[in-house]
């Protein structure tokens, strides 16, 4: 009797779950999604007059949009580039350095740096008065701020991809620590080694394929998660272009009502492209992960 | 290059680096009178700090974002851990993870900006629960997805075997589980504090200038060119991960047979 009591409440539990899921979790995603689409083709919002592309062809033909995601998917890729190939770096050159002493536990402060801060971070040093820009005043390289190439609110955004290195490298390396630990990689290495690779073909052939392999999801993730940064662009990226979030924000906040449907255009678009690389992440998992 | 003769000088810069951005932060709270092309600045004083703590503003945003972070971590780790459980073993268990996923990885702002309307209507926008509400959702599908390899054919059994011998779905739940997710638990609290607890788009959009957390006090003072005062605040952003850090290194990664 017991168990039929627990069993009936295990399945009753199953349902309420699901259904909380449900609500929680996917009904605000599916009200947004279908709330931009609604209001991106007329359908909504204060100025509604019924379905329309005029948004959607606005949008697209203005330039803003497509030059507002090369940008961020520039900065993304910089930013995942770099942060990879320090974190690469450091793991296979400092490991042992990396696990031993202070440092195993130092590793971790600059990941309680959040985005704004890391933004401070850099604006502080990279700008044209910038800690660095004292530097390179002391040396001699330059003789005033305006000799100083400022990282800062550059068009290449340059300050967003170091503020988000700063944030990023340290989580890369913790994490390929833990992949190198996990997944053998000192005994495959030593194995390659003993069957007549050289030092070098074991990291090239053996340490870097499944240290890459093993981190691409999370690799993934974080180019999303920098697709749609936005404290970190606020305070280092430039006015033109404007990263994604941004450019969003903009368009929604502006006194001018006319590009509210725009701000809802670019949402689709992103939600869209969020959804294409979720999908391509999933296809590409191992059923067990 | 892993012999003790570069080994030590390496530890040395690699520590220096990790331990710099704070340092910075810490220096640039006392410098006054900085000015270019000086490295150093001509005076040094807290005053930045007594500023920070006479203003009677910082306690409430301290306390708000402590409060925030604090609602946001524990509702969303519980129902992270219990929803999970049954997605987990669900037949559709791919699809539902996929869902989870999608409100953890899209941009907060694009979020708060597609959402506000509904906030709105359902007049949670502009006020605390509001951003609860959607700092929630966040890390509700950070903490489903994060609890969803934790479920498997083991603690399956242990869970069966408590029902065998006439537990409740209760006792399970207290004295099984809970117990053998402990370290999981913390964790997952910690990753979802600090969804909320470092957040600003949210804030800014769903909060409507009303909620004012130590991130929104922390951009009003880098716009107004408040220097120190920016950074003594961002010492104060920083200082409890800081410490979540430290606790999960020193107790979690140290508990034995832990599932994590």
């Amino acid at each position: 009797m017991k168990i039929s009591v627990s069993r009936f409440w295990k399945n009753r539990g199953t349902t309420l779950g699901l259904a909380f899921f449900l609500l929680f979790a996917v009904a605000p995603i599916v009200w947004c999604l279908g709330y931009a689409l609604a209001y991106s083709f007329g359908l909504a919002g204060l100025l509604s007059a019924g379905w329309t592309t005029k948004y959607w062809t606005q949008a697209i033909t203005s330039g803003e949009l497509p030059r507002s995601f090369l940008f961020s998917a520039w900065v993304a890729l910089a930013a995942i580039f770099l942060s990879g190939v320090t974190a690469l770096g450091l793991v296979l050159g400092f490991r042992r350095s990396l696990q031993r002493g202070a440092i195993s536990s130092l590793i971790y402060l600059p990941m309680a740096l959040s985005g704004l801060v890391a933004a401070f971070l850099v604006s502080r040093w990279l700008s044209g008065a910038g800690l660095f820009s004292r530097l390179a005043c002391a040396f001699g390289f330059v003789r005033d701020p305006q000799h100083f190439p400022s990282l800062v609110n550059d068009s290449l955004g340059w300050g967003i991809i170091a503020a988000h290195w700063l944030l990023a490298a340290p989580f890369f390396t913790v994490m390929m620590l833990q992949i190198y630990e996990t997944e053998k990689i000192g005994s495959l290495r030593q194995l390659a080694t003993s069957l007549g690779a050289s030092r070098w073909q074991s990291l090239r052939r053996v340490a870097v394929p499944v240290l890459l392999q093993r981190s691409s999801t999370n690799l993934l993730l974080y180019f999303i998660f920098v697709l749609g940064s936005f404290e970190i662009p606020l305070v280092v990226g430039p006015q033109n272009p404007l990263v994604i979030s941004m450019l969003t924000r903009r368009k929604f906040g502006l006194f001018d009502l006319a590009q509210k449907p725009e701000a809802f255009v670019i949402s689709v678009v992103y939600t869209a492209l969020v959804l294409f690389f979720l999908l391509f992440i999933f296809r590409k998992a191992p059923a067990h992960e | 290059m892993n012999n003790s003769a570069t080994r030590k000088p390496l530890a040395f810069v690699l520590a220096v680096c990790c331990l710099f951005p704070v340092a910075f932060l810490l220096f640039q709270s006392a410098a006054r009178r900085w000015v270019y092309p000086n490295l150093l600045p001509q005076e040094f004083n807290f005053s930045a700090w007594r500023t920070l703590f006479q203003s009677g503003h910082l306690g409430g945003n301290l306390l708000l974002s402590l409060g925030t972070a604090t609602a946001v971590g524990s509702g969303a780790t519980l129902a992270g851990f219990l929803t999970s459980k049954c997605i987990s073993y669900h037949r559709w268990r791919k699809p539902l993870l996929f869902c989870a996923y999608i409100p953890f990885v899209i941009s907060p702002v694009i979020f708060g900006v597609c959402i506000l309307f509904l906030f709105i209507k359902l007049r949670l926008a502009d006020g605390f629960f509001g951003v609860v509400l959607a700092q929630g959702i966040i890390a509700y599908g950070f903490a489903t997805v994060f609890f969803g390899r934790f479920w498997n054919a083991q603690l399956r059994a242990t869970e069966e075997l408590v029902y065998t011998l006439g537990g409740s779905v209760w006792d399970a739940l207290v004295r099984a589980l809970f117990p053998m997710a402990r370290g999981a638990l913390f964790v997952c609290f910690c990753q979802a504090f600090l969804i909320s607890w470092f957040d600003y788009g949210i804030v800014l959009i769903i909060g409507g200038g009303k909620v004012e957390t130590l991130t929104i006090r922390i951009f009003t003072f880098i716009n107004e060119a408040s220097l120190p005062l920016a950074a003594a605040s961002s010492c104060l952003l920083v200082f409890p991960p800081m410490l979540l850090f430290w606790a999960n290194k020193k107790f979690v990664l140290t508990l034995p047979n832990e599932r994590l």
